[in-house]
Protein backbone atom coordinates (compact mmCIF):
# COMPACT_ATOMS: atom_id res chain seq x y z
CA UNK A 1 0.00 0.00 0.00
CA UNK A 2 1.02 3.42 -0.89
CA UNK A 3 1.40 6.34 1.61
CA UNK A 4 -0.97 8.00 -0.41
CA UNK A 5 -3.55 5.12 -0.39
CA UNK A 6 -2.81 4.86 3.33
CA UNK A 7 -3.72 8.39 3.98
CA UNK A 8 -7.03 8.11 1.48
CA UNK A 9 -7.62 4.75 3.91
CA UNK A 10 -7.27 6.45 7.47
CA UNK A 11 -9.62 9.45 5.78
CA UNK A 12 -12.39 7.40 4.48
CA UNK A 13 -12.00 5.18 7.83
CA UNK A 14 -12.18 8.08 10.24
CA UNK A 15 -15.37 9.82 8.07
CA UNK A 16 -17.42 6.28 8.11
CA UNK A 17 -16.59 6.08 11.47
CA UNK A 18 -17.80 9.40 11.76
CA UNK A 19 -20.74 8.57 9.78
CA UNK A 20 -21.60 4.95 12.21
CA UNK A 21 -22.31 7.54 15.46
CA UNK A 22 -24.25 9.79 13.18
CA UNK A 23 -26.32 6.86 12.20
CA UNK A 24 -26.41 5.75 15.57
CA UNK A 25 -27.14 9.26 17.20
CA UNK A 26 -30.09 10.03 14.86
CA UNK A 27 -31.94 6.05 15.54
CA UNK A 28 -34.98 5.74 12.78
CA UNK A 29 -33.87 8.77 10.69
CA UNK A 30 -30.32 7.21 10.34
CA UNK A 31 -31.78 4.14 8.47
CA UNK A 32 -33.02 7.02 5.95
CA UNK A 33 -30.11 8.63 5.46
CA UNK A 34 -28.03 5.30 4.64
CA UNK A 35 -30.96 4.53 2.79
CA UNK A 36 -30.73 7.87 0.48
CA UNK A 37 -27.16 6.73 0.51
CA UNK A 38 -27.53 3.58 -1.08
CA UNK A 39 -30.24 4.75 -3.45
CA UNK A 40 -27.84 7.34 -4.80
CA UNK A 41 -24.73 4.66 -5.23
CA UNK A 42 -27.11 2.37 -6.94
CA UNK A 43 -28.00 4.69 -9.37
CA UNK A 44 -24.43 6.04 -10.25
CA UNK A 45 -23.63 2.43 -10.42
CA UNK A 46 -26.66 1.66 -13.10
CA UNK A 47 -25.36 4.62 -15.07
CA UNK A 48 -21.72 3.90 -14.68
CA UNK A 49 -22.55 0.34 -16.26
CA UNK A 50 -24.73 1.33 -18.96
CA UNK A 51 -21.86 3.91 -20.09
CA UNK A 52 -19.06 1.17 -19.55
CA UNK A 53 -21.21 -1.00 -21.69
CA UNK A 54 -21.53 1.25 -24.70
CA UNK A 55 -17.33 2.65 -24.42
CA UNK A 56 -15.65 -0.91 -23.96
CA UNK A 57 -18.25 -3.80 -23.03
CA UNK A 58 -19.77 -3.73 -26.14
CA UNK A 59 -16.77 -4.98 -28.15
CA UNK A 60 -16.00 -7.92 -25.57
CA UNK A 61 -17.29 -11.26 -25.74
CA UNK A 62 -20.43 -11.63 -23.42
CA UNK A 63 -20.28 -7.80 -22.82
CA UNK A 64 -24.28 -7.82 -23.38
CA UNK A 65 -24.19 -9.01 -19.31
CA UNK A 66 -22.81 -5.70 -18.50
CA UNK A 67 -25.64 -3.93 -20.71
CA UNK A 68 -28.26 -6.33 -18.68
CA UNK A 69 -27.08 -5.70 -15.14
CA UNK A 70 -26.49 -1.82 -16.17
CA UNK A 71 -30.20 -2.10 -16.59
CA UNK A 72 -30.83 -4.83 -14.04
CA UNK A 73 -29.30 -1.81 -11.17
CA UNK A 74 -31.22 0.91 -12.95
CA UNK A 75 -34.57 -1.10 -11.98
CA UNK A 76 -33.47 -1.88 -8.77
CA UNK A 77 -32.59 1.47 -7.64
CA UNK A 78 -36.10 2.91 -8.75
CA UNK A 79 -37.80 0.28 -7.33
CA UNK A 80 -35.63 1.09 -3.72
CA UNK A 81 -36.85 4.67 -4.36
CA UNK A 82 -40.25 3.51 -3.83
CA UNK A 83 -39.18 1.57 -1.14
CA UNK A 84 -38.86 4.64 0.91
CA UNK A 85 -42.08 5.29 1.11
CA UNK A 86 -42.78 1.81 2.97
CA UNK A 87 -42.11 1.13 6.68
CA UNK A 88 -39.05 1.28 8.29
CA UNK A 89 -38.91 -2.15 8.89
CA UNK A 90 -38.10 -2.95 4.45
CA UNK A 91 -35.29 0.03 4.98
CA UNK A 92 -33.83 -2.22 7.53
CA UNK A 93 -34.21 -5.67 5.91
CA UNK A 94 -32.51 -3.99 2.74
CA UNK A 95 -29.80 -2.23 4.51
CA UNK A 96 -28.85 -5.66 6.44
CA UNK A 97 -29.21 -7.34 3.14
CA UNK A 98 -27.01 -5.34 1.30
CA UNK A 99 -24.37 -5.35 4.38
CA UNK A 100 -24.60 -8.82 4.32
CA UNK A 101 -23.84 -9.41 0.86
CA UNK A 102 -20.88 -6.91 1.11
CA UNK A 103 -19.26 -9.56 3.79
CA UNK A 104 -19.81 -12.48 1.77
CA UNK A 105 -17.81 -10.83 -1.25
CA UNK A 106 -15.19 -10.12 1.52
CA UNK A 107 -14.96 -13.78 2.54
CA UNK A 108 -15.11 -14.94 -1.09
CA UNK A 109 -12.35 -12.71 -2.07
CA UNK A 110 -10.24 -13.15 1.11
CA UNK A 111 -10.24 -17.43 -0.32
CA UNK A 112 -9.33 -15.73 -4.06
CA UNK A 113 -6.40 -14.22 -2.28
CA UNK A 114 -5.13 -16.83 -0.39
CA UNK A 115 -5.02 -19.03 -3.84
CA UNK A 116 -2.67 -16.41 -4.85
CA UNK A 117 -0.48 -17.28 -2.64
CA UNK A 118 -0.67 -14.48 0.40
CA UNK A 119 -0.17 -15.98 3.83
CA UNK A 120 -1.36 -13.05 6.05
CA UNK A 121 -3.60 -10.74 4.04
CA UNK A 122 -6.51 -12.96 3.58
CA UNK A 123 -6.92 -13.86 7.30
CA UNK A 124 -7.63 -10.40 7.57
CA UNK A 125 -10.04 -10.36 4.83
CA UNK A 126 -11.79 -13.37 6.04
CA UNK A 127 -12.24 -11.96 9.51
CA UNK A 128 -13.58 -9.03 8.19
CA UNK A 129 -15.61 -10.50 5.67
CA UNK A 130 -17.14 -12.91 8.77
CA UNK A 131 -17.58 -9.68 11.42
CA UNK A 132 -19.52 -7.76 8.68
CA UNK A 133 -21.66 -10.79 7.87
CA UNK A 134 -22.48 -11.57 11.60
CA UNK A 135 -23.68 -7.51 12.52
CA UNK A 136 -25.63 -7.19 9.34
CA UNK A 137 -27.40 -10.80 10.23
CA UNK A 138 -27.89 -9.15 13.27
CA UNK A 139 -28.99 -6.32 11.67
CA UNK A 140 -31.62 -8.39 9.76
CA UNK A 141 -32.91 -10.54 12.95
CA UNK A 142 -33.32 -6.90 14.93
CA UNK A 143 -34.73 -4.86 12.14
CA UNK A 144 -37.73 -7.49 11.92
CA UNK A 145 -38.09 -7.01 16.15
CA UNK A 146 -37.62 -3.32 16.29
CA UNK A 147 -36.10 -0.79 13.16
CA UNK A 148 -34.30 1.67 15.67
CA UNK A 149 -32.26 -0.72 17.31
CA UNK A 150 -30.97 -1.89 13.64
CA UNK A 151 -29.64 1.65 13.27
CA UNK A 152 -27.61 1.23 16.10
CA UNK A 153 -26.09 -2.59 14.76
CA UNK A 154 -25.62 -1.19 11.65
CA UNK A 155 -23.68 2.19 13.36
CA UNK A 156 -21.87 -0.72 14.61
CA UNK A 157 -21.29 -2.09 11.16
CA UNK A 158 -20.06 0.77 10.21
CA UNK A 159 -17.56 1.68 12.50
CA UNK A 160 -16.00 -1.96 12.42
CA UNK A 161 -15.84 -0.73 8.85
CA UNK A 162 -14.13 2.54 9.45
CA UNK A 163 -11.60 1.16 12.35
CA UNK A 164 -10.56 -1.57 10.04
CA UNK A 165 -9.82 0.58 7.22
CA UNK A 166 -7.78 3.02 9.80
CA UNK A 167 -5.81 -0.39 11.75
CA UNK A 168 -5.13 -1.37 7.89
CA UNK A 169 -3.59 1.92 7.03
CA UNK A 170 -1.25 1.35 10.00
CA UNK A 171 -0.49 -2.43 9.33
CA UNK A 172 3.50 -3.12 8.51
CA UNK A 173 4.53 -0.07 7.82
CA UNK A 174 7.42 1.76 8.29
CA UNK A 175 6.84 5.02 9.60
CA UNK A 176 9.94 6.33 10.58
CA UNK A 177 11.49 5.45 6.97
CA UNK A 178 8.59 8.09 6.00
CA UNK A 179 10.00 10.80 8.77
CA UNK A 180 13.28 10.40 7.52
CA UNK A 181 12.51 10.38 3.43
CA UNK A 182 10.58 13.04 4.03
CA UNK A 183 13.39 14.72 6.85
CA UNK A 184 10.29 15.68 9.37
CA UNK A 185 12.12 16.83 12.16
CA UNK A 186 11.07 15.29 15.42
CA UNK A 187 10.66 16.80 18.86
CA UNK A 188 13.58 16.08 21.42
CA UNK A 189 12.82 14.07 23.75
CA UNK A 190 15.40 15.58 26.61
CA UNK A 191 14.65 19.04 24.86
CA UNK B 1 6.05 -19.43 -18.63
CA UNK B 2 7.48 -20.38 -15.39
CA UNK B 3 10.39 -21.58 -13.57
CA UNK B 4 11.23 -24.77 -15.71
CA UNK B 5 11.65 -22.89 -18.94
CA UNK B 6 12.70 -19.49 -17.43
CA UNK B 7 15.59 -20.76 -15.51
CA UNK B 8 16.22 -24.56 -16.59
CA UNK B 9 15.32 -23.94 -20.80
CA UNK B 10 17.45 -20.48 -20.77
CA UNK B 11 20.26 -22.47 -19.06
CA UNK B 12 20.19 -24.89 -21.63
CA UNK B 13 19.50 -22.63 -24.28
CA UNK B 14 22.51 -20.46 -23.58
CA UNK B 15 25.00 -23.55 -23.52
CA UNK B 16 23.52 -24.39 -26.88
CA UNK B 17 24.25 -21.09 -28.15
CA UNK B 18 27.97 -21.49 -26.69
CA UNK B 19 27.68 -19.41 -23.50
CA UNK B 20 29.46 -21.25 -20.41
CA UNK B 21 28.07 -22.60 -17.52
CA UNK B 22 29.11 -19.71 -15.03
CA UNK B 23 27.27 -17.33 -17.86
CA UNK B 24 24.60 -19.17 -18.65
CA UNK B 25 23.73 -19.81 -14.92
CA UNK B 26 23.69 -15.47 -14.32
CA UNK B 27 21.64 -15.28 -17.94
CA UNK B 28 19.36 -18.07 -16.57
CA UNK B 29 19.23 -16.78 -12.67
CA UNK B 30 18.43 -13.57 -14.42
CA UNK B 31 16.01 -14.49 -16.22
CA UNK B 32 14.05 -16.36 -13.64
CA UNK B 33 14.56 -13.24 -11.02
CA UNK B 34 12.14 -11.24 -13.23
CA UNK B 35 9.39 -13.40 -11.77
CA UNK B 36 10.74 -12.70 -8.09
CA UNK B 37 11.99 -8.80 -7.80
CA UNK B 38 8.96 -7.32 -5.79
CA UNK B 39 8.52 -4.21 -4.24
CA UNK B 40 8.49 -6.06 -0.58
CA UNK B 41 11.64 -7.81 -1.93
CA UNK B 42 13.75 -4.84 -3.17
CA UNK B 43 12.83 -3.08 0.27
CA UNK B 44 14.19 -6.08 2.39
CA UNK B 45 17.82 -5.31 0.47
CA UNK B 46 17.36 -1.85 0.38
CA UNK B 47 17.26 -1.86 -3.47
CA UNK B 48 15.61 0.68 -5.96
CA UNK B 49 11.97 -0.33 -5.25
CA UNK B 50 11.50 1.49 -9.32
CA UNK B 51 13.25 -1.57 -10.45
CA UNK B 52 10.59 -4.31 -9.39
CA UNK B 53 10.06 -5.77 -12.22
CA UNK B 54 6.85 -8.20 -10.92
CA UNK B 55 4.46 -8.00 -7.92
CA UNK B 56 3.36 -10.40 -5.24
CA UNK B 57 -0.06 -11.90 -4.63
CA UNK B 58 -0.37 -9.43 -1.38
CA UNK B 59 1.38 -6.44 -3.27
CA UNK B 60 -1.64 -7.00 -6.33
CA UNK B 61 -4.09 -7.66 -3.32
CA UNK B 62 -3.61 -4.33 -2.09
CA UNK B 63 -2.79 -2.07 -5.27
CA UNK B 64 -5.28 0.27 -6.05
CA UNK B 65 -6.78 0.50 -9.23
CA UNK B 66 -7.40 3.80 -9.73
CA UNK B 67 -5.82 5.75 -12.05
CA UNK B 68 -2.66 6.61 -11.01
CA UNK B 69 -1.99 2.49 -9.20
CA UNK B 70 -3.24 1.01 -12.78
CA UNK B 71 -0.24 2.83 -14.23
CA UNK B 72 2.03 1.43 -11.49
CA UNK B 73 0.49 -2.06 -12.65
CA UNK B 74 0.50 -1.53 -16.04
CA UNK B 75 4.12 -0.04 -16.14
CA UNK B 76 5.26 -3.16 -14.52
CA UNK B 77 3.26 -6.16 -16.27
CA UNK B 78 3.47 -4.48 -19.95
CA UNK B 79 7.26 -4.34 -19.43
CA UNK B 80 8.01 -7.67 -18.23
CA UNK B 81 5.65 -9.74 -18.61
CA UNK B 82 2.87 -9.21 -21.11
CA UNK B 83 4.93 -6.84 -24.15
CA UNK B 84 2.28 -4.87 -26.04
CA UNK B 85 2.18 -6.85 -29.80
CA UNK B 86 1.21 -3.72 -31.79
CA UNK B 87 0.44 0.05 -30.02
CA UNK B 88 -0.73 1.17 -33.29
CA UNK B 89 -3.14 -1.70 -34.18
CA UNK B 90 -6.47 0.28 -35.97
CA UNK B 91 -9.62 -1.35 -34.06
CA UNK B 92 -12.53 0.51 -33.88
CA UNK B 93 -13.96 1.50 -30.08
CA UNK B 94 -13.52 4.84 -27.77
CA UNK B 95 -10.24 5.59 -26.77
CA UNK B 96 -10.36 4.10 -23.57
CA UNK B 97 -11.27 0.93 -25.19
CA UNK B 98 -8.25 0.91 -27.88
CA UNK B 99 -5.39 1.85 -25.44
CA UNK B 100 -6.29 -1.43 -23.35
CA UNK B 101 -6.51 -3.33 -26.62
CA UNK B 102 -3.27 -1.83 -28.20
CA UNK B 103 -1.52 -3.41 -25.03
CA UNK B 104 -2.17 -7.52 -26.08
CA UNK B 105 0.90 -9.12 -25.68
CA UNK B 106 1.93 -10.99 -29.24
CA UNK B 107 5.19 -12.75 -30.37
CA UNK B 108 7.84 -11.10 -32.67
CA UNK B 109 6.32 -7.67 -32.29
CA UNK B 110 8.73 -4.10 -32.81
CA UNK B 111 8.70 -4.48 -29.29
CA UNK B 112 10.55 -7.52 -29.13
CA UNK B 113 12.81 -6.51 -30.99
CA UNK B 114 13.80 -3.36 -29.49
CA UNK B 115 13.86 -5.62 -25.77
CA UNK B 116 16.32 -7.74 -27.64
CA UNK B 117 18.44 -4.59 -28.51
CA UNK B 118 18.61 -2.80 -25.27
CA UNK B 119 20.30 -5.86 -23.82
CA UNK B 120 22.97 -5.72 -26.52
CA UNK B 121 26.19 -5.11 -25.34
CA UNK B 122 24.97 -4.93 -21.72
CA UNK B 123 25.49 -7.19 -19.20
CA UNK B 124 24.46 -11.27 -19.06
CA UNK B 125 21.59 -9.97 -16.44
CA UNK B 126 20.80 -7.68 -18.95
CA UNK B 127 20.70 -10.59 -21.31
CA UNK B 128 18.60 -12.54 -18.94
CA UNK B 129 15.71 -10.12 -18.43
CA UNK B 130 15.07 -9.62 -22.22
CA UNK B 131 15.30 -13.13 -22.62
CA UNK B 132 12.43 -13.26 -19.81
CA UNK B 133 10.27 -10.50 -21.69
CA UNK B 134 10.80 -11.93 -25.52
CA UNK B 135 10.23 -15.98 -24.01
CA UNK B 136 6.62 -14.47 -22.47
CA UNK B 137 5.52 -13.05 -25.43
CA UNK B 138 5.14 -16.35 -26.87
CA UNK B 139 3.02 -17.97 -23.45
CA UNK B 140 1.51 -14.39 -22.57
CA UNK B 141 0.49 -13.97 -26.43
CA UNK B 142 -3.40 -12.78 -26.07
CA UNK B 143 -3.59 -11.42 -22.68
CA UNK B 144 -2.66 -7.88 -21.77
CA UNK B 145 -0.24 -6.67 -18.60
CA UNK B 146 -3.12 -4.22 -17.23
CA UNK B 147 -6.60 -5.22 -15.70
CA UNK B 148 -8.91 -5.39 -18.01
CA UNK B 149 -11.98 -7.15 -18.17
CA UNK B 150 -12.84 -6.34 -21.73
CA UNK B 151 -9.18 -7.66 -22.80
CA UNK B 152 -8.54 -10.35 -20.44
CA UNK B 153 -11.71 -12.48 -19.37
CA UNK B 154 -12.17 -15.72 -20.06
CA UNK B 155 -15.30 -16.99 -21.03
CA UNK B 156 -16.63 -21.13 -20.61
CA UNK B 157 -15.79 -21.62 -24.38
CA UNK B 158 -12.41 -23.54 -23.78
CA UNK B 159 -11.64 -27.26 -24.62
CA UNK B 160 -8.71 -28.75 -24.35
CA UNK B 161 -6.94 -30.38 -27.49
CA UNK B 162 -5.36 -33.92 -26.51
CA UNK B 163 -2.97 -35.39 -28.99
CA UNK B 164 -5.38 -38.25 -30.24
CA UNK B 165 -7.63 -35.60 -31.25
CA UNK B 166 -9.94 -35.85 -28.43
CA UNK B 167 -10.99 -32.69 -27.04
CA UNK B 168 -12.89 -31.86 -23.30
CA UNK B 169 -13.95 -28.96 -21.88
CA UNK B 170 -11.83 -27.52 -19.73
CA UNK B 171 -13.26 -26.40 -15.74
CA UNK B 172 -11.57 -24.02 -12.97
CA UNK B 173 -11.63 -24.93 -9.34
CA UNK B 174 -12.18 -22.01 -7.18
CA UNK B 175 -11.86 -24.50 -4.23
CA UNK B 176 -7.99 -23.34 -2.96
CA UNK B 177 -7.87 -26.13 -0.73
CA UNK B 178 -7.82 -28.86 -4.16
CA UNK B 179 -3.83 -28.23 -5.76
CA UNK B 180 -3.46 -28.08 -9.70
CA UNK B 181 -3.79 -31.49 -11.10
CA UNK B 182 -3.26 -31.91 -14.65
CA UNK B 183 -4.13 -35.36 -15.04
CA UNK B 184 -7.37 -34.74 -13.07
CA UNK B 185 -8.07 -31.47 -14.83
CA UNK B 186 -8.08 -29.54 -11.76
CA UNK B 187 -7.01 -26.02 -12.41
CA UNK B 188 -7.69 -22.95 -10.61
CA UNK B 189 -8.07 -19.42 -12.50
CA UNK B 190 -9.18 -16.09 -10.84
CA UNK B 191 -12.75 -15.31 -9.71
CA UNK B 192 -15.16 -13.22 -12.21
CA UNK B 193 -15.02 -9.70 -11.39
CA UNK B 194 -17.50 -7.58 -13.55
CA UNK B 195 -15.23 -4.46 -12.49
CA UNK B 196 -13.03 -3.51 -15.11
CA UNK B 197 -10.00 -2.73 -13.42
CA UNK B 198 -9.73 -4.95 -11.39
CA UNK B 199 -7.07 -6.77 -10.37
CA UNK B 200 -8.28 -10.30 -10.70
CA UNK B 201 -8.83 -9.46 -14.39
CA UNK B 202 -4.80 -8.81 -14.89
CA UNK B 203 -2.81 -10.84 -17.56
CA UNK B 204 -4.13 -14.29 -17.57
CA UNK B 205 -5.41 -14.70 -14.39
CA UNK B 206 -9.11 -15.41 -15.65
CA UNK B 207 -7.16 -18.46 -17.63
CA UNK B 208 -5.21 -19.49 -14.56
CA UNK B 209 -2.03 -21.28 -15.54
CA UNK B 210 -3.06 -22.81 -18.10
CA UNK B 211 -0.88 -20.57 -20.78
CA UNK B 212 2.25 -21.33 -18.47
CA UNK B 213 2.20 -24.81 -19.35
CA UNK B 214 4.20 -25.74 -22.19
CA UNK B 215 2.25 -29.41 -23.17
CA UNK B 216 -0.91 -28.36 -23.31
CA UNK B 217 -3.23 -27.29 -26.73
CA UNK B 218 -6.48 -25.83 -26.36
CA UNK B 219 -9.11 -23.32 -28.32
CA UNK B 220 -11.11 -21.12 -27.04
CA UNK B 221 -12.71 -17.45 -27.21
CA UNK B 222 -10.85 -14.36 -25.97
CA UNK B 223 -12.47 -11.67 -24.58
CA UNK B 224 -11.19 -9.04 -27.48
CA UNK B 225 -11.86 -11.69 -30.30
CA UNK B 226 -15.26 -10.60 -31.64
CA UNK B 227 -16.26 -14.37 -31.24
CA UNK B 228 -13.61 -15.59 -33.15
CA UNK B 229 -11.93 -18.65 -32.24
CA UNK B 230 -8.02 -19.00 -31.35
CA UNK B 231 -6.40 -22.51 -31.49
CA UNK B 232 -3.39 -22.12 -28.78
CA UNK B 233 -0.45 -25.03 -29.15
CA UNK B 234 1.61 -24.57 -26.58
CA UNK B 235 4.28 -27.15 -27.05
CA UNK B 236 4.95 -25.69 -30.75
CA UNK B 237 4.65 -21.76 -29.15
CA UNK B 238 7.32 -23.04 -26.58
CA UNK B 239 9.46 -24.56 -29.37
CA UNK B 240 9.50 -21.16 -31.25
CA UNK B 241 10.28 -19.59 -28.01
CA UNK B 242 13.33 -21.74 -27.05
CA UNK B 243 14.71 -21.18 -30.79
CA UNK B 244 14.37 -17.34 -30.62
CA UNK B 245 15.83 -17.89 -27.43
CA UNK B 246 19.08 -19.45 -28.98
CA UNK B 247 19.08 -16.85 -32.07
CA UNK B 248 18.59 -14.01 -29.63
CA UNK B 249 21.67 -15.72 -27.65
CA UNK B 250 23.67 -16.21 -30.58
CA UNK B 251 23.07 -12.40 -31.56
CA UNK B 252 24.51 -11.16 -28.33
CA UNK B 253 27.85 -13.76 -28.82
CA UNK B 254 28.07 -11.56 -31.74
CA UNK B 255 27.42 -14.47 -34.37
CA UNK B 256 24.59 -12.39 -36.10
CA UNK B 257 24.93 -8.53 -36.56
CA UNK B 258 21.32 -8.07 -36.15
CA UNK B 259 18.64 -9.04 -34.46
CA UNK B 260 15.17 -9.92 -36.29
CA UNK B 261 11.64 -10.58 -35.85
CA UNK B 262 10.63 -13.88 -36.86
CA UNK B 263 13.82 -15.24 -37.25
CA UNK B 264 14.55 -18.57 -35.23
CA UNK B 265 18.10 -20.66 -34.38
CA UNK B 266 16.88 -24.10 -35.49
CA UNK B 267 20.72 -25.30 -37.41
CA UNK B 268 21.78 -25.18 -34.35
CA UNK B 269 18.61 -26.64 -31.77
CA UNK B 270 18.02 -29.54 -34.78
CA UNK B 271 20.28 -31.72 -33.02
CA UNK B 272 18.02 -31.98 -30.17
CA UNK B 273 14.68 -31.04 -31.56
CA UNK B 274 13.20 -33.72 -30.94
CA UNK B 275 14.23 -34.22 -27.01
CA UNK B 276 13.62 -30.66 -26.22
CA UNK B 277 9.54 -31.28 -28.09
CA UNK B 278 9.46 -34.18 -25.39
CA UNK B 279 10.09 -32.45 -22.61
CA UNK B 280 7.41 -29.34 -23.95
CA UNK B 281 5.16 -31.88 -24.84
CA UNK B 282 5.14 -34.28 -21.40
CA UNK B 283 2.21 -33.97 -19.42
CA UNK B 284 3.65 -32.14 -16.17
CA UNK B 285 3.68 -29.01 -14.10
CA UNK B 286 7.30 -28.45 -13.50
CA UNK B 287 10.15 -30.05 -16.18
CA UNK B 288 12.80 -28.98 -14.20
CA UNK B 289 14.45 -32.45 -13.82
CA UNK B 290 14.02 -33.46 -17.49
CA UNK B 291 16.08 -30.17 -18.52
CA UNK B 292 18.52 -30.75 -15.60
CA UNK B 293 19.13 -34.15 -17.40
CA UNK B 294 19.58 -32.33 -20.96
CA UNK B 295 22.39 -30.23 -19.45
CA UNK B 296 23.99 -33.40 -17.94
CA UNK B 297 23.52 -35.57 -20.99
CA UNK B 298 24.51 -33.53 -23.31
CA UNK B 299 26.88 -30.79 -22.05
CA UNK B 300 27.61 -32.66 -18.83
CA UNK B 301 27.27 -29.55 -16.81
CA UNK B 302 24.91 -29.98 -13.32
CA UNK B 303 22.05 -27.79 -13.31
CA UNK B 304 21.83 -26.38 -8.97
CA UNK B 305 18.18 -25.39 -8.58
CA UNK B 306 17.15 -22.11 -8.43
CA UNK B 307 18.19 -19.73 -5.36
CA UNK B 308 16.36 -16.28 -5.63
CA UNK B 309 18.39 -15.37 -2.66
CA UNK B 310 21.63 -16.38 -4.13
CA UNK B 311 23.16 -13.04 -4.82
CA UNK B 312 21.27 -11.01 -1.56
CA UNK B 313 24.51 -11.17 0.26
CA UNK B 314 26.72 -9.90 -2.40
CA UNK B 315 24.69 -6.53 -2.86
CA UNK B 316 23.48 -5.99 0.44
CA UNK B 317 27.49 -6.01 1.59
CA UNK B 318 28.35 -3.89 -1.30
CA UNK B 319 28.59 0.05 -0.59
CA UNK B 320 27.24 3.22 -2.57
CA UNK B 321 28.23 2.97 -5.84
CA UNK B 322 29.74 -0.71 -5.75
CA UNK B 323 25.93 -2.08 -5.70
CA UNK B 324 25.73 -1.09 -9.46
CA UNK B 325 28.54 -4.29 -10.27
CA UNK B 326 26.71 -6.82 -8.60
CA UNK B 327 24.60 -9.35 -10.02
CA UNK B 328 21.65 -7.87 -8.75
CA UNK B 329 22.83 -4.38 -9.24
CA UNK B 330 23.29 -4.94 -13.00
CA UNK B 331 20.00 -6.92 -13.00
CA UNK B 332 18.14 -3.51 -11.41
CA UNK B 333 20.13 -1.48 -13.48
CA UNK B 334 18.88 -3.75 -16.62
CA UNK B 335 15.10 -3.48 -14.78
CA UNK B 336 14.80 -0.03 -15.04
CA UNK B 337 16.25 0.36 -18.67
CA UNK B 338 13.20 -2.19 -19.80
CA UNK B 339 10.94 -0.51 -17.53
CA UNK B 340 11.85 2.92 -19.10
CA UNK B 341 11.82 2.12 -22.62
CA UNK B 342 8.54 0.08 -22.73
CA UNK B 343 6.82 3.02 -20.82
CA UNK B 344 8.17 5.22 -22.86
CA UNK B 345 7.03 3.65 -26.31
CA UNK B 346 3.65 3.05 -25.12
CA UNK B 347 3.38 6.88 -23.97
CA UNK B 348 4.69 8.17 -27.62
CA UNK B 349 1.78 6.06 -28.67
CA UNK B 350 -0.52 8.50 -26.67
CA UNK B 351 -1.43 5.75 -24.09
CA UNK B 352 -1.26 7.00 -20.75
CA UNK B 353 -2.04 3.41 -19.08
CA UNK B 354 1.29 2.43 -18.63
CA UNK B 355 2.45 5.89 -16.59
CA UNK B 356 4.24 8.63 -18.37
CA UNK B 357 7.84 8.64 -20.19
CA UNK B 358 10.48 9.78 -18.32
CA UNK B 359 12.22 10.61 -20.91
CA UNK B 360 12.10 14.62 -21.64
CA UNK B 361 11.64 15.54 -25.58
CA UNK B 362 14.79 17.30 -26.97
CA UNK B 363 14.44 18.92 -29.99
CA UNK B 364 17.05 19.93 -32.32
CA UNK B 365 16.02 23.71 -34.34
CA UNK B 366 14.47 21.90 -36.91
CA UNK B 367 12.53 20.38 -34.11
CA UNK B 368 13.56 16.74 -34.68
CA UNK B 369 13.69 14.81 -31.51
CA UNK B 370 17.71 14.08 -31.11
CA UNK B 371 20.11 11.33 -29.51
CA UNK B 372 17.29 10.15 -27.33
CA UNK B 373 19.08 6.73 -26.51
CA UNK B 374 21.81 8.76 -24.06
CA UNK B 375 18.49 11.03 -22.75
CA UNK B 376 17.52 7.95 -21.96
CA UNK B 377 20.85 6.34 -20.32
CA UNK B 378 20.77 9.13 -18.64
CA UNK B 379 17.58 9.35 -17.27
CA UNK B 380 17.76 5.51 -15.80
CA UNK B 381 21.52 6.22 -13.81
CA UNK B 382 19.01 9.67 -12.19
CA UNK B 383 16.62 7.19 -11.12
CA UNK B 384 18.80 4.17 -10.08
CA UNK B 385 21.44 6.92 -7.92
CA UNK B 386 18.17 9.00 -6.48
CA UNK B 387 16.03 5.89 -5.36
CA UNK B 388 19.40 4.24 -3.66
CA UNK B 389 20.16 7.67 -2.00
CA UNK B 390 16.76 8.17 -0.48
CA UNK B 391 17.15 4.28 0.73
CA UNK B 392 20.34 5.02 2.67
Amino acid sequence: MTLMRRIVNIIIGLGTIAFAFLIMFLGRDGLLVVMAIFEIGLLVYGIYLLFYYFIMARHMVGGQLMLFLGLFVLGLSTVILKVTQVPERGLAIIVAFALLLAGGLDIVRSFEIKTRGSQTSWRFTLVSGIIEAILSLLSLIIGLINPAFTAIMLGLSFLYSGVSRVVAAFRRYNWMRVIKRFKVQLPNAKA
Amino acid sequence: MQEDFHYYATYCAGLIAGYSHEESLVIAFSDNFADCCTKTFLTGIKGPVVAATTQSAMEMSNAPTDFIGLQQITSIWSAFHFLPGDLYSKVKGAKPYRDKYHLICKPNSDLSVKTAKLAKGKSLEAIGLAMHVVSDTWAHQNFAGTPSLVINNMSDYIYEVFPDGREEKLVFWKNPGKPEDVDKGNYINSIFSPSENSIFNLGHGRAGHIPDYSFIKYRYMPAWGKYEEVFKDNPSDYMSAFTQLVYALKYYRGDYTDFQKDTYETEAVKKYESEIRGIFEKRQLFSNEDWKKFAKDHFGTDLPDFDMKKYDGEYEKAEGDAKKDTVLGRFFTAAIAQKTMVVHEIFASGNKLAGYSAIPKKVNRKGIIVDQESIREEEENKIFVSDSEVRK
